[in-house]
């Protein structure tokens, strides 16, 4: 899978998709390591709180500024990998710098219902993670764009952030029943003089009449230029992310739970006609199962090899451990079963130790592109 | 943790009437929300299993796709429902204007579906105002419907911003029908005998680094802290404990193990039978690293949720971890030994 990454002709964008804890983050900076090894100018981009990339690559804790990653290890290399960690809040606000009129900035900034929509609202970390590539993509600086997705609830939630949010600010509907209103005696931010039709009285009463204010105020402050540079930059990163240079991935594990996103996520980029590239199932349990192993028990035992304990651990160890991989192996069977033949699976397989390493994601980077990612056993060769 | 010590401590949380669950994507609170259920539901509790909207993998378990506000029996401690916004909201304009029309008008207009997801603080106090509502109800006898509601919250930023939310609200709305409310479920969730959170993580790195993190802000922030730690997935103790000399001599070292494949014929198989007891070896060490860190972060009780050895956990299994938290009846603080 991705083998023509960053190549002419192969995607320059890849998306990293899937439920929250599946590894994305170490998937999307093994992607990244794996393009910048093979020569290519690379960032990889996550805008997850908890500065996850930063410790497995061990940058600093830079928001929203690209940091080079050292890869002196690897020796003399032709390609680069950069990091950057996004900040969902200050992408937000460099939009409304680019695009509202100066003196508008300062009070939308300030306005409480910005804030609130700026930070919390579903899809607004979504949105910005697609405008920030968008961004990035533009500046034409870079071989390869790894975008590590926010941890949302639904993989999809990003695909539908752009639509979702220019609904909420901009729908026409709303902006014919606030802004005419809020046009009276504006001062200092606040609005004076608010008509309301009984309806919106009615509904003052249910949500509070600050409540009210709030909101049409904050619907005073976006005017159509504001509004039209929203929307031109939506359709913008729409077409972006359906462009055969992007490709998307979904990551998983062999669990119930995130088997069915990355499954609804694949039908649903299927149905969009959007470029999808392949699974990464992460943490696979791998367990060989050669027809003697009853036997080596039985010899262990009659020659007293290990004391009687001892064998009854590695008894139930194996067989606990086999059950597990058997179990991993059925559900990516079931995966292939419904996917078809045609459409990539790489197996990563669970890692005896922790990755927290270069070594680590290199080996997990090959193995995406590879297909396959047995970890290293040393002294079972 | 002792057996006896842990009983006590999960009886004590179980004595709540709210708890909830919280951590990061994938560490396991549906498993932990069943699990407390099923304990509850041994102690003789009646057990309201609630969902936030998001959330839908309780109704799966259950076979039910399509669960609501109202609350749906699955056996015979246990109900479950789920909070749904439109209907908490609807419910809630048809209270406060009296005119059903102009109500029906307000609840189906598209302003209002705006100011659902827009406005500040309304979706969680629809929310609270649910979890609030099957606190306070009560049977003819005077006692409550449910002796404890179990919220499964899907995310963690939801949470905490439910809880931030009194705060919020009152800032947002200053005055209004809503504010009296808010004060009332604030004084609910500050309250520790009644309102609990029981936070759930995974003894890796990051999983843990995180939880430790949103302790803090559950305690200094919103002012609710955390009362019990659960570690999920915790891989059992094969090797460590016991036969530790042997267990590292001849299985675990380059040099046993040389010993040990050159007097054996069956060699792939002791490749793979070492392979898989050297995965759950390293797993075990890690996992007692961050089980160590925990407790030395942490201040409230920390329970161990153990390793299961499948994809799909069932409903059979979270009853197993239940059947651990609770002693017998009849022998109170004497539980069966794992």
């Amino acid at each position: 899978m991705l083998e023509n990454m960053g190549k002419p002709g192969g995607p320059r964008i890849v998306v990293c998709c899937g439920s929250g804890g599946v590894g994305k983050t170490t998937i999307s900076a093994a992607i990244g390591l794996h393009g910048a090894l093979s020569g290519l100018k690379t960032i990889v981009l996550t805008i997850d709180p908890a500065r996850r990339l930063a410790d497995v690559l061990g940058i600093g804790a830079f928001r929203d500024k690209a940091r080079r990653v050292p890869l002196d290890s690897f020796g003399e290399m032709p390609g680069e990998l950069h990091a950057m960690m996004l900040d969902a809040k200050r992408t937000f606000d460099h939009l409304i710098e680019r695009y509202a009129p100066k003196e508008m900035q300062q009070r939308i900034l300030a306005n409480r219902y910005y804030q609130h929509l700026s930070e919390n609202m579903g899809g607004s970390h979504e949105y910005m993670a697609m405008e920030k590539l968008y961004e990035i993509h533009a500046q034409g600086e870079w071989d390869l764009i790894v975008l590590d997705t926010p941890p949302s609830r639904r993989a999809l939630d990003f695909l539908d952030a752009p639509q979702r949010v220019l609904n909420l600010l901009g729908h026409p509907y709303f902006m014919k029943l606030l802004r005419p209103r809020s046009r009276v005696g504006k001062l200092g931010g606040r609005v004076f003089g608010l008509v309301m039709t009984p309806f919106m009285k009615a509904i003052s009463q249910v949500v509070g009449k600050q409540a009210m204010e709030d909101l049409v105020s904050f619907f005073s402050l976006f005017n159509d230029a504001l509004l039209d540079g929203f929307e031109n930059r939506a359709k913008a990163v729409e077409s972006l992310l359906s462009d055969p240079i992007t490709a998307f991935v979904a990551i998983t594990t062999p669990r119930a739970y995130p088997m069915q996103e990355a499954g609804f996520f694949y039908r649903r980029l299927k149905e969009r006609g959007m470029p999808f590239y392949g699974f990464v199932v992460n943490r696979v349990h791998q367990a060989d199962s050669p027809a003697d192993v009853g036997m080596l028990f039985r010899e262990i035992r009659s020659k007293k090899l290990l004391p009687p304990d001892s064998i009854r651990d590695l008894e139930t160890s194996y067989h606990w451990y086999y059950n597990l991989a058997q179990s991993d192996q059925k559900v990516i069977r079931q995966l292939r079963r419904t996917t078809g033949e045609k459409v990539p699976v790489s197996v990563i397989s669970m890692e005896d130790g922790e990755v927290c390493d270069m070594a680590g994601l290199r080996r997990i980077g090959r193995g995406i592109v590879q297909g396959e990612a047995a970890p290293p056993r040393e002294g079972t060769a | 943790m002792p057996t006896e010590y842990m009983h006590k401590e999960i009886a004590q949380l179980l004595s709540r009437r709210l708890i909830f669950v919280m951590g990061k994507g994938g560490t396991g609170k549906t498993t932990l929300s069943l699990s407390l259920a099923f304990a509850a539901e041994k102690a003789g509790k009646r057990v309201l299993l609630a969902e936030t909207e998001e959330g839908t993998a309780i109704g799966r378990i259950f076979g039910q796709t399509e669960i609501n506000e109202t609350p749906i029996p699955v056996s015979d401690g246990i109900s479950i429902a789920r909070v749904l916004l439109k209907a908490e909201m609807a419910a809630y304009t048809h209270f406060h204007i009296k005119s059903g029309f102009i109500a029906k008008r307000i609840t189906g207009s598209r302003l209002f579906d705006y100011l659902a997801t827009a406005t500040p603080g309304l979706k969680e106090v629809m929310t609270l105002g649910r979890l609030w509502r099957w606190e306070a109800d009560r049977q003819e006898s005077g006692r409550p419907v449910y002796d404890i509601i179990i919220v499964d919250s899907p995310a963690t930023g939801h949470v905490l911003s439910l809880l931030r939310l009194p705060k919020t609200l009152i800032r947002m709305i200053r005055v209004g029908p809503l504010v009296s409310q808010v004060k009332q479920l604030d004084a609910l969730l500050k309250d520790p005998d009644r309102t609990a959170l029981a936070l759930v993580s995974l003894p890796e790195e990051l999983p843990v680094k995180e939880s430790v993190e949103l302790m803090g802000i559950a305690r200094d922030e919103i002012r609710v802290p955390v009362r019990m730690f659960f570690l999920n997935g915790v891989y059992p103790d094969i090797f460590s404990s016991r036969n530790v000399e042997n267990a590292h001599g001849m299985i675990f070292s380059e040099e046993g193990l040389g010993r040990l494949r050159a007097s054996v014929s069956h060699r792939k198989a002791l490749d793979a039978v070492v392979a898989a007891a050297r995965h759950q070896y390293t797993r075990r060490e890690i996992h007692e690293k961050y089980i160590d860190y925990i407790h030395r972060a942490v201040s409230c009780p920390v329970v161990e949720i153990p390793f299961f050895y499948t994809n799909d956990m069932a409903v059979g299994d979270m009853r197993q971890i239940a059947d651990q938290w609770v002693a017998p009846p009849g022998a109170p603080g004497e539980g069966p030994d794992a």
